[in-house]
């Protein structure tokens, strides 16, 4: 039995009146892929949020804050050789839902341990490939040098020019540049909000290599939300079925076979 | 009565949490992106400010000799134009601009960062929006609007000048003596208290406005116009608080 990257318990957020987040247990194995599958409006994107805690906007949203709990556990051994030592490796369980966003930030839960693509990568478009890597670095105090040859190693590893502006990428060089950022800080946990949505044929095969060469790292913990029968042949070692804010099934690929495949068979 | 009260309260503790937040976070931005900031702000609004309080100190002149002609006092005009100007006029035109040009800016820029998702990706990266997006432009929009101030107090006189020379015959070095004896520190003190207070209202609107959640373009448009709008009201609605305060305190 593996160690948990998440614990979630009694979470329950309402939003608006058409729909509710409810998952009594949950546990997200750490150093396994976990694909968080479902209909439309079944909940993965909300719960991906939730574990990130990028779900609200700069002002406090006027629907009730989520509640219950969700325990990160940061992994006892950070993976990679080029370790980020502010990665949290062997720190204490945190409750995600008990910070508030002054001490999110203060803690760098967020980047540090926990690195997140979103579906609209949210890629700042005034800085050329290189700077949207390094931004996070620089700020954090890593020299100028350091950061620079870190961002020149992620763009190389992501085949992607350290000079282009944002504006001239491709849907699927955008997506590998926001997972390039993301892994500026080597965070153990990756979460992925539908990477491949958008893609052509070959941006596609191209991002899922990537996406299965990070996972070769067995320390590193990664949660995807994906419709693509494909990806979750090729990418999950675990499954959540989410269907209308709950949970319907959850376990290792083999433990959720049969509601999958009644899944995957309604939803070809 | 009682919605648009709770709104209002709403709207005010929206715009205290965002003067708040940015006003904790500015010792720790960077002076490098506040000088940018006052680039984009301030520094491209210079040319536009200047030309304006030029013809305006011309109009007001003219206006003014008119007036004061009737009475057999058009030796005045340099007198009434700079504490005007110094006082009211300069400090609420510029406000006026910027809140259409800054206030209309920040709101499209911020708002951009909202509807693009950057300010998401910004809090999955532990990126402090407050230190580096919303505290170095409240800092340059206040800064800025007292520099243009004082840049439209002095091309606004030198337009009154320029009028008085070329209309009420007056001489330009004679003009100018006037015009600054008439001045007292407590004038400028008016003008300039209430050119910050005009450019901390224009920017806590303007980010607001951008930071608010949106859905749409059409949103991020409806948010922009609603800051240049609710700035240039507030700008002239404050300007009649400040204005009897600061008579009353510093006369």
């Amino acid at each position: 039995m593996s160690r948990a990257a998440f614990e979630i318990a009694e979470l329950r957020w309402e939003i608006g009146p058409d729909f509710r987040l409810e998952i009594p247990a949950l546990t997200i194995p750490e150093g396994k892929t976990t694909v968080l599958l479902g209909p439309s409006a079944s909940g993965k994107s909300t719960l991906l949020s939730l574990l990130g805690r990028v779900e609200s906007g700069y002002f406090r949203a006027p629907a009730p804050a989520p509640t219950g709990r969700i325990v990160y556990r940061p992994p006892e051994i950070a993976p990679g050789p080029a370790s980020n030592p502010a990665s949290g490796a062997g720190a204490g369980p945190v409750d995600l839902l008990g910070l508030d966003e002054a001490r999110l930030l203060a803690a760098r839960l967020r980047g540090d341990q926990i690195g997140f693509v979103f579906q609209r990568e949210g890629l700042f478009p005034d800085r050329d490939a290189l700077q949207n890597v390094i931004w996070p670095l620089t700020v954090r105090g890593i020299s100028a040098r350091d950061a620079t040859a870190r961002g020149h190693a992620l763009l190389a590893q992501t085949g992607l020019a350290p000079d282009r502006r944002v504006a001239t990428l491709s849907g699927g060089e955008r997506k590998r540049l926001a997972l390039a950022r993301a892994l500026a800080l080597d965070p153990p946990t990756l979460l992925l909000d539908e990477p491949f949505t958008g893609l052509d044929p070959s941006a596609l095969d191209g991002l899922r290599e990537l996406i299965a060469s990070l996972r070769a790292d067995s320390r590193r913990t990664i949660v995807l939300v994906t419709h693509q029968r494909g990806d979750i042949e090729r990418l999950a070692e675990h499954v959540v079925l989410l269907r209308a804010g709950g949970v319907e099934a959850a376990g290792d690929l083999d433990a959720v076979r049969e509601p999958l495949a009644h899944y995957l068979g309604a939803n070809p | 009565m009682s919605g648009a009260i709770s709104s209002f309260g709403h709207e005010g503790r929206a715009h205290g949490l965002v003067l708040w937040r940015a006003l904790r976070a500015l010792p720790r931005s960077r002076f490098g992106d506040f000088l940018d900031q006052l680039g984009r702000l301030a520094l491209s609004a210079l040319p536009l400010i200047c030309v304006a309080a030029l013809f305006a100190g011309m109009v007001i002149a003219l206006q003014t000799s008119l007036q004061l002609t009737r009475f057999g006092s058009s030796h005045l005009v340099a007198d009434v134009v700079s504490v005007s100007l110094v006082r009211e006029l300069a400090p609420v035109f510029t406000a006026l601009l910027m809140a259409g040009k800054a206030g209309a800016g920040l709101a499209s820029e911020l708002g951009m960062v909202v509807l693009s998702g950057q300010a998401q990706a910004m809090r999955a990266l532990s990126l402090n929006i407050d230190r580096e997006l919303v505290a170095p432009r409240i800092a340059a929009c206040v800064v800025g609007t007292l520099l243009l101030t004082m840049a439209a107090i002095l091309t606004g006189l030198l337009g009154g000048m320029v009028l008085g020379s070329a209309k009420l015959g007056l001489s330009p070095v004679h003009y100018m003596n006037r015009a600054v004896d008439a001045l007292a520190p407590a004038d400028f003190a008016c003008g300039l208290i209430k050119s910050v207070a005009f450019g901390l209202l224009i920017a806590t609107i303007g980010c607001r406005e951008g930071l608010r959640d949106k859905a749409d373009a059409g949103e991020l448009g409806r948010h922009t116009m609603t800051a240049v709008v609710t700035a240039s009201f507030l700008v002239l609605i404050s300007d009649h608080v400040l204005t009897t305060f600061i008579v009353a305190w510093i006369g």
